[in-house]
């Protein structure tokens, strides 16, 4: 976890907490960490925490973030709310944005060597706070996983097996700089719930990625002994990623 | 079918038994053929086809009996002549197994006195499905599950429907004639919750996995659904997507060629037909494959690859598993690949070029929201490229080293890959980068020893502003597999296993030095990371069971305040057991424990503790070819030294299940189960999700595999 708060997305938020009530006023907000670094022409997942200071317990939303030159011009938007119930004070809100790699090639190519994330948090008075984002090499940049492509053996992201028959899923992921990687491969099934599947664990992934922008994993077996349907993914808990994690699925054949 | 090819001078002896069964054919017939110039004939099956299992049937004349056991049966050059029997003056060949679909060829051949061997008769026969097809065939295996939920306790609301059902199909065909074959293969899978289906709500109770048709005519090789084409290279890899391909290629040149059309961002289900219609998400191109010294040699292969793509190459559709940058990109590459071998193949020499014209933001970014992209909101495309060269000898392919075979290489390779090197083809592309590494390989007896050193260094276009950095990595793995022989006792049977059955150790050591070699913006020369990674590895492995330790230390350390320092231990056990015919067992431990030092301050958090449980136990029971049973059971436990993170999961998952009717070709099969399922999650410092609920089901599983 990069940050001691526990991370929540930022539609987890949206889900389970309720609107504002009672007014608050946001009175400053700050990123942590102030600078980041993220990889020269290439899409990088940048963890931070917002601390947003108001005066009185509410609501705080922030509608979408912005990507900016140090002179102020827009680069490109990520539309994505966060909202958190805040108490008087100062509340850590915790986000992973992924900087696509146009808008760092953006910013480069205007003569910048770095840009800035920019979000404003309101409710009923608004402020505004930013994080600065070096451009680096790839090595030297931000750790965070901007991609992963899961499938099975055969490359399937849905797939029919035997029962007994032995199968492994494969993670591919993208990665910038250099960090500890800890992951879980969960399986739900069989007949999981398709809203709320219980998840549980089979094996974890714990290893540091250095040097290499892309790493592969495989699965323990997975679990065909008994016919049904099942759902795999490998849920990444360090770095946060700046994506919920992909779903693959399988059916075991009764005979 | 035999397994050995017909040895004719040998074939006397071997006919002594089955020639009987020939001579049979001639005994009613008192009058004899003139030896010399007798001839058999091959008598037509019914409707005039050969099915895979039908009897060939041959007539021949009157033969005296000491001719008759001279005589052998050949097919497709194996000697079947055990398995002909007689029909009244004919000789009939029964398949021993099914014989393919297509043309073989049948020999009756005569060994005489003088040694000669004489071909008395030689036919092509042709197994064919029907008059119409030489192959036709759909094989299917459909399983239809029916649950009901028939107890349960504390199921999250709103709880999932009481009754459900889901299913799952495999399909697979072909139909052939002449040159011609065409195949198609696909899953599907169903389920009453579309939820739980690739896409979801947006698609049908059933949905599509993956699906393949593929067509050959002589050299034209056509395809169309999931699949990959070309070779690997610097502008394609892993590109296993939607879409078409038509190519043609010469068995006798080795020379192909493919005209490819696939999807950029992978889609699945029954949506976008062949994934090519959507023009803004689509990777057309054409691969070339050649030979230059001709088809017969590898001695020289030669391969050149052209693309031009649109669409979000970083992410795929819902449901397609995978996950990343969603902006849609526009790109253009071609690379040019030569691969020979020398000396006897000691030599190999491998050497790719590549240049991409790549558009980070395609059509642009509407920036001012206006809904329109004007020159200022769209990046013009960026030009590079990239080449890679490799070079690997052994000096000697068959050299004995204390009577065991000794195998030694070694190469090198040179990767320059530019800054702005990207490919729509190839996601997980690596850019940046200029590596030179060399590496070793021994293997003798029962070790195997391989070094790889690499030199590496990024940012190698001319970007002043920016940093750059050198990573050095060194990898070296041990492996010691030896293989016991064991000698039959007196009374035939092999002696028992040692302790350690059969072994294999390893030993892989990983060190990574990432250095900065030139200032950049907040980034002064100097170290930047070092990592260490040891793992040790015993598996052994024995008639019944078997059983892997491994244990892993990792050591990572960060010089500019970027992430925390890490010392981690590792330990994983896991073990497979049968006992008797009926129970299998599979336990498995993974432990782990990490110790975070020299925090960044801005992480919010001191040095600390972390550590990871990961636990299960299979078990099966088979009582009998109808009735089995299985149990798991998995635990993990994660927690945090200060407190952050206290979480635990536990998971029951049991099952019976009663094979009330086998499914028997086109007749289905009937199983009754009961599977239950129990699930704790514990997170003891964030509580508000935490839940313990069972329930169990009572499925009705309809299986069937048909087969026309």
């Amino acid at each position: 976890m990069r940050r001691a708060t526990k991370r929540l997305s930022a539609a987890v938020l949206l889900a389970v907490l309720p609107m504002a009530s009672v007014p608050a006023a946001v009175t400053g907000v700050t990123a942590s960490p102030a600078a980041e670094r993220v990889a020269v022409a290439r899409t990088t997942a940048v963890a931070l925490r917002w601390n947003v200071a108001t005066n009185a317990a509410g609501t705080v939303t922030s509608p979408a973030g912005e990507f900016r030159t140090p002179g102020g011009a827009l680069l490109g938007k990520i539309n994505q709310p966060l909202s958190q119930t805040v108490t008087a004070g100062v509340t850590a809100i915790v986000e992973t944005v992924r900087v696509p790699a146009d808008v760092i090639e953006r910013a480069r190519r205007e003569g910048n060597d770095r840009l800035l994330y920019r979000r404003s948090f309101t409710d009923g008075a608004a402020a505004s706070g930013e994080i600065v984002l070096h451009i680096a090499p790839g090595g030297a940049a931000a750790f965070g996983v901007g991609r992963v492509a899961l499938a099975f053996d055969t490359g399937e992201a849905a797939r029919v097996a035997a029962r007994g028959e032995k199968l492994q899923a494969h993670a591919e992921l993208s990665y910038t700089g250099m960090g500890r990687l800890r992951a879980l491969w969960e399986v739900a099934g069989p007949n999981p719930d398709a809203e709320r599947p219980a998840w549980r664990p089979i094996g974890e992934v714990l290893q540091t990625l250095a040097a290499r922008d892309a790493a592969t994993f495989a699965s323990p077996a997975l679990p065909t002994e008994i016919a049904g349907f099942y759902l795999v993914r490998l849920r990444i808990a360090e770095p946060e990623p700046a994506f919920e994690a992909p779903i693959v699925r399988y059916a075991v054949r009764q005979e | 079918m035999p397994s050995r090819k017909t040895v004719r001078k040998h074939l006397a002896a071997h006919i002594a038994g089955a020639a009987c069964v020939i001579a049979a054919c001639a005994i009613a017939p008192r009058v004899y053929a003139q030896a010399a110039d007798w001839k058999p004939q091959l008598v037509a099956p019914p409707g005039n086809v050969y099915g895979p299992n039908d009897p060939i049937r041959l007539r021949l004349p009157p033969l005296p009996v000491e001719v008759l056991q001279t005589l052998a049966l050949e097919l497709d050059d194996f000697d079947v002549t055990g398995f002909v029997s007689s029909d009244g003056e004919l000789a009939v060949l029964t398949p021993p197994q099914p014989l393919a679909y297509g043309e073989h060829q049948l020999r009756l051949v005569e060994n005489a006195p003088d040694g000669s061997i004489i071909e008395r008769g030689v036919w092509t026969v042709s197994v064919r499905k029907s008059a119409a097809f030489r192959e036709a065939g759909l094989q299917a295996a459909v399983t239809l599950n029916a649950l009901r939920r028939i107890a349960d306790d504390d199921l999250p609301e709103p709880a999932a429907k009481r009754d459900q059902w889901n299913g799952a199909a495999q399909l697979q065909g072909a139909v052939a004639d002449g040159n011609w074959r065409f195949t198609g293969q696909a899953d599907l899978l169903a389920s009453g919750e579309r939820a739980l289906l690739p896409r979801g709500e947006e698609g049908d109770h059933i949905d599509l996995g993956s699906f393949l048709l593929g067509y050959e005519n002589g050299p034209v090789v056509a395809r169309a659904g999931h699949h990959s084409v070309g070779p690997d290279s610097l502008i394609m890899s892993g590109f296993g997507r939607r879409g078409v391909s038509l190519g043609l290629q010469s068995a006798r040149t080795g020379a192909a060629a493919t005209a490819f059309s696939l999807r950029t961002a992978d889609v699945i289900g029954f949506q976008e037909g062949f994934g090519i219609g959507d023009s803004d998400n689509r990777t057309d191109g054409v691969t070339v494959t050649f030979r230059p010294l001709g088809g017969a040699t590898d001695a020289l292969y030669v391969s050149a690859t052209y693309l031009k793509g649109e669409g979000p190459s970083q992410s795929g559709a819902v449901g397609t598993g995978i996950a990343g940058d969603t902006t849609a990109v526009e790109g253009r590459a071609a690379s040019v690949i030569a691969d020979g071998t020398l000396l006897e193949r000691r030599l190999r020499l491998r050497g790719e070029y590549a240049a991409t014209r790549f558009d980070f933001d395609g059509d642009g970014r509407d920036l001012n929201g206006d809904n329109f992209i004007d020159s200022t909101e769209n990046l013009a495309p960026e030009r590079d490229d990239a080449y890679h060269a490799l070079v690997t000898f052994t000096p000697w392919h068959d050299k004995l080293v204390g009577g065991q075979p000794f195998a030694w290489n070694l190469g090198v390779e040179n990767k320059r890959i530019g800054t702005f090197f990207r490919s729509p083809a190839n996601p997980i592309g690596v850019s940046d980068r200029e590596l030179v590494r060399g590496f070793t390989g021994v293997n003798w007896s029962a070790f195997d020893a391989q070094l790889s050193i690499g030199r590496e260094r990024d940012n190698v276009n001319d970007l002043p502003l920016i940093a750059q950095t050198e990573t050095a990595q060194n990898v070296l793995s041990l492996t010691y597999a030896p293989q016991p022989a064991y000698e039959p006792l007196p009374d035939g049977s092999l002696p028992p296993p040692s302790w350690y059955g059969q072994p294999l150790l390893n030993l892989s050591l990983i060190d990574v030095d990432q250095d900065i070699v030139r200032a950049g913006l907040g980034l002064t020369p100097g170290a930047l990371n070092k990592v260490r990674t040891l793992a040790l590895t015993a598996s052994f492995t024995y008639p019944t069971w078997s059983w892997t330790l491994g244990h892993t230390i990792g050591k990572s350390e960060n010089f500019i305040g970027q992430a925390p320092d890490t010392k981690t231990d590792a330990s994983q056990l896991s073990a497979s057991f049968r006992i008797g015919e009926r129970w299998t067992f599979g336990p498995s431990v993974q432990w782990s424990r990490t110790d975070e030092s020299d925090v960044p301050v801005d992480f919010g958090y001191g040095p600390r503790r972390l550590e990871t449980l990961t636990a299960g136990l299979n078990i099966g029971y088979l009582h009998s070819d109808r009735v089995s049973a299985t149990f798991g059971y998995n635990l993990n436990r994660s927690d945090a030294s200060d407190g952050s993170q206290d979480v635990r999961t536990s998971d029951v998952i049991a099952n019976v299940a009663w094979t009330v009717v086998p499914a028997r070709e086109m007749r289905p099969g009937l199983t009754l189960a009961l599977d239950g399922q129990w699930h704790d999650f514990d997170d003891r410092v964030f509580a508000g999700s935490n839940v313990n609920h069972y329930q169990i089901f009572l499925r009705a599983s309809v299986s069937w595999l048909p087969t026309w």
